[in-house]
């Protein structure tokens, strides 16, 4: 189940990636493996899921982080 | 001899790591410091370089005129305030772009404005802004500091004009990252890999504060009197690449 601010964090994270494709974004997709993933997409990621969910994501707690689950069990 | 002596150079910025680099150079300098900063605990930490201390916010200028108003003229003055947000441009709003050029240029321009308009600014002063290699090359993530610090390319150029009937000069240091304040921010926003790719790319290695303070200490001297609107950069070489 996704909730309401999940959910807002994968629409903002979609339109922010400029080669993520539209709907390509889910609770168990391993980021770090996909042809869009580069390290400005990780700027991109750490910079939404603060305004997201209002809390900065620490780098060392984010490189541990394997699929976009793992990064919204840290909100 | 560095010819500061005795001379009053205030630091906007003080407490920054570049900013306490440059008090602690100017003191040893025997110049007469006068450091500006927002934190009294911090400003309180510096009593040792700092001959005067104000607490002021750049964004609240009825408090900062005053201050202004009531001490002796300047014989230089060093602008090294700034903040650095790394956002890359999809999710740089406008609130955040104009608050970083509030801060980084807008604020301390205004400063500057009201020291000249209150004739705070001795004949042959000197004046130095803070500036970044970001504002000389993109960098991702960069994009409304790397504006700001651009924007300050072109202010020191146009003041250097405006000023030189008065004999005041006003440059500009471009530092590359050290490891210290906005430095250690930007490793906090990336992997150790990417910081060591990223100091990698300087060949002389890893600057410091001292680095950047040593330039500006050059520049408010005597010894850069027929220097005005330049751009010193200071990054080991690293724009040549």
């Amino acid at each position: 189940m996704t909730t309401p601010h999940q959910a807002t964090f994968f629409l903002e994270l979609e339109a922010s990636l400029a080669d993520c494709p539209a709907g390509g974004l889910h609770m168990e997709l391993r980021f770090r493996e996909q042809p869009w993933w580069d390290s400005l997409a990780a700027l991109t990621l750490l910079a939404v899921f603060d305004t997201t969910f209002g809390k900065p994501l620490p780098v060392e707690e984010f490189m541990k982080c394997e699929t976009l689950a793992d990064i919204c069990r840290l909100a | 001899m560095s010819g500061l002596t005795d001379k009053r150079v205030a630091v906007l910025g003080a407490t920054g790591a570049i900013g306490s680099a440059i008090l602690g150079e100017l003191h040893a300098a025997h110049a007469h410091t006068l450091a500006f900063a927002r934190s009294p605990e911090k400003l309180a930490s510096l009593s040792k370089i700092a001959a005067e201390s104000y607490v002021v916010d750049l964004h609240k200028p009825e408090a900062w005129e005053a201050v202004v108003g009531a001490n002796a003229p300047l014989d230089g003055l060093v602008i090294a305030t700034g903040t650095l947000e790394i956002l890359p441009f999809s999710v740089l709003t406008p609130e955040k772009f104009a608050e970083t050029l509030g801060t980084n240029v807008i604020a301390p321009a205004d400063f500057l404005r009201c020291l000249l308009r209150a004739k705070k600014l001795n004949t042959g002063a000197s004046i130095v802004f803070i500036g970044s290699i970001s504002g000389i090359r993109g960098a991702a993530g960069h994009a409304a500091y790397s504006a700001s610090k651009s924007a300050l390319i072109g202010l020191v150029r146009t003041l250097a004009l405006e000023l030189a009937p008065r004999n005041i000069r006003v440059n500009l240091i471009s530092p590359g990252l050290v490891d210290e304040g906005m430095g250690a921010a930007f490793r906090a926003h990336v992997t150790p890999e990417q910081f060591a790719a990223y100091v990698g790319a300087y060949p002389l290695g890893a600057g410091s504060t001292a680095d950047v303070a040593g330039a500006v200490s050059f520049l408010l001297s005597p010894a850069a009197r027929w220097i005005s609107g330049h751009d010193l950069v200071v990054d080991g070489g690293a724009t040549l690449r």
